[in-house]
């Protein structure tokens, strides 16, 4: 479970520091092995993801690598074929998240200090984002999966619906900023539409914070499946999926069984540092 | 009169519509609810045999016979009249339940938070002062994933560690020992009354029982206010102002000062977000350590479809936020009065 | 504004207009505070008083303190109240103190005893002279009015779990004077399900003097008041503070009518994690833990400071309703198939770590007098019969089907891993959905899944309430779905007969039940161990047929 940061970031016009080479694709390349493990992992692992193999609970060794659960399913195996299916559920929410977000921004950016039903409509969207953020994402989480059941479709949906409204506020934050910059006054003389307007000067210059924080939203996403799993509202068991790996390891590692939580655990964590990676070499941000 | 009006209008404007916005806001909750799955009268029966007649009269006795909009009707006018209703399940009152675990769950994040600002502080300036240090690469690398790690998986191995094989810490059953009696109640919150019966063997096992809960809390959100921290204090340092001090020839310690104020804005901003997470999502930590609160509250309510639980506890956290919402507008535009609402925003 | 509520009800207080110039001087009184001698409740070490003490941890099970106001964690409501008889205690074949129900004797409790009319259909019970929490006397106005309010309260699940043997209270309970009462019911072959009804939670006496007092025109029989008030009743504990969620302090009666309890006060804690509640009792914080997982009572059961209890004939099953109205478990042949395609032995080593046991595929009891298991199919994991079966019915290429688990129950989950696993091979292809607690809880009532897996047991064990506990026809119980006429006349048939534990009616308990598994409505998968820790400092474990602990038979053996 986290939650997303509202970075108030350095303006835009920053210079972008270049890099080496040699020190960019050192960023990438812990992201290109994850992403490897995705495509390859279900079709390498050793014993079936999804099926009791052997018995419950044994400790790590030749048989098992990373030992087995208390189902009594092969740990090593579940933890790569994980990986393609948390990626997954990572980047669509991602995508969704970003996407939605911009837009919803934009609009109520653009049209909060109207006068007339459109602006009424926009700062009352503006207040409702900051409602939804006022409430706990898990519990928000709970009562849309519990209500569209626990699927990849429906979780990147109630991810999605948790996460986009900060991503909203911080691409509003930007057009309030970008609104009042000269050269939207000198487009406008020279006869640009309001839609052109938007899409070639306004979408370009204040999107960035979203796409910057994007990193972060696909850390959160895995972050919080791990934690509805946790609550018992994960993907339809024994679905590989880290977040419900740990949950349901979790309560055997206080009394000594640590191996069935731990390494999903690792992979989530080693997973989201390279996904951050990729945010940094892409938005420059240390 | 209208100088008092045009001088004081926008917030009480504002403060007018904020009822109006709870009651929106309480439509809304109305149906998020409608939208939980399971039936109260299959929880509450615990499955026993039940004729079609005996079913409908349980859910009679629950308000959920009769129209939609007979029901929302029936919500706000106890909404309004400060009406939370009972449990479904329990049978006690939500309100009084949001009275006890509101201020011990706001205790808990209070610690957790003081702590994490002290570290955030604290590690924050050691990372832009001294960046080659080892333990500042450390604490830069664990800061930029920040919330990679779960605060479950953290949680789980601080038991395991200094509970089952350190024992450091008591079991991890309460916010203080099972066999002390509670503090009488003053103002709620534990810690606090505690020290008022001034009940030092209680304060002592609270202490005890509260370092690793905190600590996991820390660990776990702390790196998001270090992150932020370093990054501004990275560009307060850059900034003109602090070469326009040095060259002015001001003592570090001068220089130091200023460079936090000026870092500091952002930081109290994100405090502001993880302090409201706290209070509301640290579902997990409240579990593992058995301090029930109430993000423990609002996910019994949903697993059990307790929806008049789940309903008391939307609305309090909506209308908190609500409240803070306001505070902190009212509060910025008193900074800066070309935000106040009627004042001609260029372009508007 | 508290929901430490004290018993009485009234909360404890706070003004809010002290509150801020409290808040003023709180930052100069911290130091002092700190310093100052402590003159606090806690201050003399323990603060539960003189007696022996104990701390039970258990999850939330959200306790409720009238069972006429729904079906919650019932353990705590349970001590505070008593029955007019009780089933007593024998030791377990186990050992260590642990003792178990013997389940088939009715003996005196709040009643001083009792008669059976000529033709078996009138007991008279003569009531002793139980004081109440209150401080009231029992009285036969008491018994009256408590069944009065059992089955006039929407929320009561009792007329239903009563029926057939009490239906009607007015018509049936007589007054005879202020010490003594009579049921009178249809037949006589119901009489032993009474008794065993009148000796479980159904059969709790309130003490009516102190709840009429609480009756307003809304809560005509003071349920509402009840379920926040729990000291209501003849029980040998009362409640001397409650924190819902959190805590529950309960104190031994020294005016209990069975004598004071041994241990004078019981601290229950809530705990969520199962893990943090099994290391509790390991480390000696607690000594006694509940819902504890399998695989910890395994791995802790060879420690000799806890006592994981193993008694003969648990109550508990862990069972496979099949859905019968729908595909494709409408089919008899294919919930027949799905008998022989589920791993029984597997479940019991992996998920249970053999603390479960499978006696045969039957879900009664098999140490009930008269009992014979004669002529069961014999269900074992055999995919080939399972195959063939499947093709017979027309499904040569297999089946699929949808199995919910609750989120609740882990052990569940991981038998339904193992059925999807094995069954496999059965030519079943089954997709597991977990489901939170309530929706699992709403589609066992309405029927909606094509199959489910759950825990549980029936608590009053005689042969026809447990034949038709999970059948009973319209019931939301009814699991599977499954009405059979042939089944409801066998049933019929045992009804008949005068005494239910007699050799005659256990052959036509066997024959009912015989109907019952060959259509295999239901697939019983094995008899589960109680799921609790016990400290080995403490004695008087007692497995009971509702599976909640009574406190009054524990001791510690430690002091």
């Amino acid at each position: 479970m986290t939650l997303t940061v509202d970075i108030p970031s350095a303006p835009p016009s920053r210079p972008r520091r270049t890099r080496r080479p040699g020190v960019a694709s050192v960023t990438l390349v812990p992201a290109a092995i994850v992403l490897l493990l995705a495509v390859i992992g279900p079709l390498v692992v050793p014993y079936s993801p999804v099926d009791v193999v052997d018995r419950p609970d044994l400790l790590p060794g030749a048989a098992h690598w990373f030992g087995t659960d208390s189902a009594g399913m092969d740990v090593f195996s579940r933890t790569l074929a994980a990986t393609r299916n948390n990626l997954l559920i990572g980047l669509i929410t991602t995508v969704a998240a970003t996407a939605v977000g911009i837009l919803v921004g934009l609009l109520v950016g653009m049209n909060e200090s109207r006068r007339g039903p459109l602006g009424f409509v926009a700062r009352g969207v503006s207040r409702a984002l900051d409602l939804v953020q006022a409430l706990p994402a898990i519990v928000i989480g709970l009562v849309l999966i519990a209500f569209f059941g626990a699927t990849i479709p429906s979780l990147t949906l109630a991810l999605s619906v948790i996460l986009f409204p900060n991503q909203a506020r911080l691409v509003r934050t930007e057009v309030l900023r970008v609104r009042g910059e000269a050269y939207l006054d000198a487009a406008r003389i020279s006869g640009d539409s309001e839609t052109t307007l938007i899409r070639k000067h306004v979408l370009p210059n204040s999107s960035w914070p979203a796409l910057e924080n994007a990193s972060l939203v696909f850390g959160s996403a895995i972050v919080l499946t791990a934690g509805l799993g946790f609550l018992g509202v994960g993907l339809h068991p024994p679905t590989p999926e880290w977040g419900s790996m740990i949950a349901i390891g979790a309560p055997g590692a206080a009394s000594g069984r640590w191996w069935s939580a731990l390494f999903p655990a690792v992979a989530l964590a080693l997973t989201v540092f390279a996904v951050s990676g990729v945010g940094r070499r892409l938005f420059g941000d240390d | 009169m209208s100088a008092l009006w045009s001088r004081n209008g926008w917030w009480v404007r504002r403060l007018a519509i904020l009822p109006v916005h709870l009651l929106l806001f309480a439509v809304v909750v109305f149906f998020l609810v409608k939208l939980i799955p399971g039936d109260p009268v299959a929880v509450l029966s615990g499955g026993q045999r039940m004729t079609p007649e005996q079913y409908e009269a349980a859910r009679a006795s629950l308000g959920l016979t009769g129209t939609v909009f007979g029901q929302l009707g029936a919500f706000l006018v106890n909404t309004v009249t400060l009406d939370l209703g009972n449990s479904v399940l329990t049978g006690t009152s939500v309100l009084a339940e949001m009275g006890s675990r509101l201020p011990e769950t706001v205790e808990l994040a209070v610690m957790a938070m003081v702590v994490s600002s002290l570290v955030a502080v604290g590690l924050g300036f050691l990372v832009v002062l001294r960046p080659r240090n080892l333990v500042s690469r450390a604490v830069a690398s664990y800061s930029r994933a920040a919330g990679a790690v779960p605060d479950f998986c953290l949680g789980v191995a601080g038991i395991f560690v200094f509970y089952s094989v350190l024992h450091w810490a008591p079991a991890p059953i309460g916010r203080y020992d099972t066999l002390l009696n509670p503090p009488p109640r003053t103002t709620g919150f534990p810690f606090l009354d505690a020290l008022f019966s001034s009940d030092t063997a209680l304060m002592g096992s609270m202490l005890a029982h509260l370092w690793l809960p905190v600590g996991v809390l820390v660990v776990a959100y702390a790196p998001m206010l270090v992150k932020l921290f370093i990054r501004s204090l990275d560009q307060a340092k850059n900034a003109q102002a602090t070469k326009f001090r040095i060259a002015s020839g001001a003592s570090r310690r001068m220089v130091m000062v200023s460079i936090a104020r000026r870092a500091l804005p952002a930081t109290v901003a994100m405090f502001g977000t993880i302090f409201g997470f706290m209070v509301g999502g640290a579902v997990v930590v409240e579990q593992l350590f058995a301090i029930p609160g109430m993000g423990e509250y609002a996910v019994q309510a949903v697993t059990r479809s307790d929806f008049v639980s789940l309903r008391g506890f939307l609305l309090i956290v909506g209308a908190l936020s609500l409240l803070v919402f306001f505070l902190v507008d009212v509060v910025t535009m008193l900074l800066d009065p070309r935000r106040r609402p009627g004042v001609a925003v260029a372009g508007g | 504004m508290s929901a430490a509520r004290s018993p009485d009800g009234s909360s404890p207080r706070w003004g809010a207009a002290g509150r801020r110039s409290r808040f003023a001087v709180v930052a100069a009184a911290v130091l002092a505070l700190t310093v100052a001698c402590s003159t606090s409740a806690n201050s003399g070490g323990t603060g539960g008083g003189g007696g022996s003490t104990m701390t039970i941890v258990t999850p939330d099970t959200s306790i409720v303190w009238a069972i006429d106001n729904g079906f919650g964690g019932y353990e705590q409501g349970k001590n505070v109240q008593a029955t007019m008889l009780r089933k007593p205690f024998v030791d377990s074949k186990q050992g260590r103190g642990v003792q178990q129900q013997d389940v088939y004797s009715y003996t005196p409790y709040l009643a001083k005893g009792y008669d059976v009319s000529a033709d078996g259909l009138t007991y008279t019970f003569h009531l002793s002279d139980a004081k109440s929490q209150a401080g009231n006397t029992l009285t036969a106005d008491d018994v009256l009015w408590s069944f009065e309010r059992k089955f006039n309260t929407a929320t009561s699940v009792i007329p239903g779990v009563m029926a057939p043997s009490l239906t009607d209270p007015k018509s049936q309970i007589r007054k005879i004077d202020d010490k003594t009462v009579t049921f009178t019911l249809p037949n006589a072959g119901l009489g032993t399900t009474f008794l065993a009804l009148m000796s479980d939670l159904c059969g709790q006496i309130y003490d009516s003097t102190l709840l009429k007092q609480h009756v307003s025109a809304d809560d005509p029989y003071a349920v509402k008041w009840s379920s926040q008030n729990p000291n209501f009743g003849f029980g040998p504990y009362s409640v001397t503070a409650y924190q819902p969620g959190v805590s529950v302090t309960m104190t031994g009666r020294d005016d209990f009518v069975l004598g004071a309890p041994k241990i004078k006060t019981i601290n229950v804690r809530i705990v969520a994690d199962p893990g943090t509640r099994a290391n509790a009792v390991k480390n000696g914080d607690a000594q006694l833990a509940e819902s504890v997982t399998p695989a910890d009572s395994s791995s802790l059961a060879q420690d000799s400071k806890v006592i994981a209890p193993q008694v003969d004939n648990p109550n508990t099953y862990i069972m496979m309703p099949l859905v019968t109205n729908k595909a494709p478990f409408d089919n008899v042949a294919v919930r027949q198939a799905m008998a022989y395609a589920t791993p029984y032995s597997q479940i019991v080593d992996n998920v249970y770590r053999g603390l479960a046991k499978r006696t045969g595929p039957g879900f009664l009891l098999n140490d009930a007098p008269g009992y014979s298991s004669a002529g069961f199919p014999n269900y074992t994991y055999d995919p080939d019969k399972a195959k063939a079966l499947l093709a017979q019915a027309g499904f040569p290429n297999g089946v699929s089907f949808t199995l919910a688990v609750s989120a609740a129950d882990p052990d569940t989950r991981e038998a339904a891993i193992q059925i999807q696993t094995a069954a496999k091979a059965a030519g079943f292809t089954v997709t597991i959905d977990e489901q939170p607690a309530a929706e699992f809880a709403q589609q066992r009532v309405n029927h909606t899944s094509e199959a489910f897996i759950l825990r549980d047991y029936a608590i009053t064990l005689t042969p026809p309430y447990e034949l038709l506990v999970y059948t009973a026809p319209k019931s939301s119980n009814n699991f599977a779905d499954w009405e059979y006429k042939p089944f409801y006349d066998a049933l019929a048939a045992g009804n008949a007969l005068p005494d239910a534990l007699s050799p005659q009616a256990g052959a036509a308990w066997n024959a009912a039940e015989k109907i019952y598994l060959d259509q295999s409505p239901i697939v019983f998968i094995a008899q589960v161990q109680p799921n609790v820790l016990v400290s080995s400092t403490i004695g008087g474990y007692a497995w009971t047929s509702d599976n909640w602990i009574d406190y009054f038979n524990l001791s510690r053996t430690d002091t």
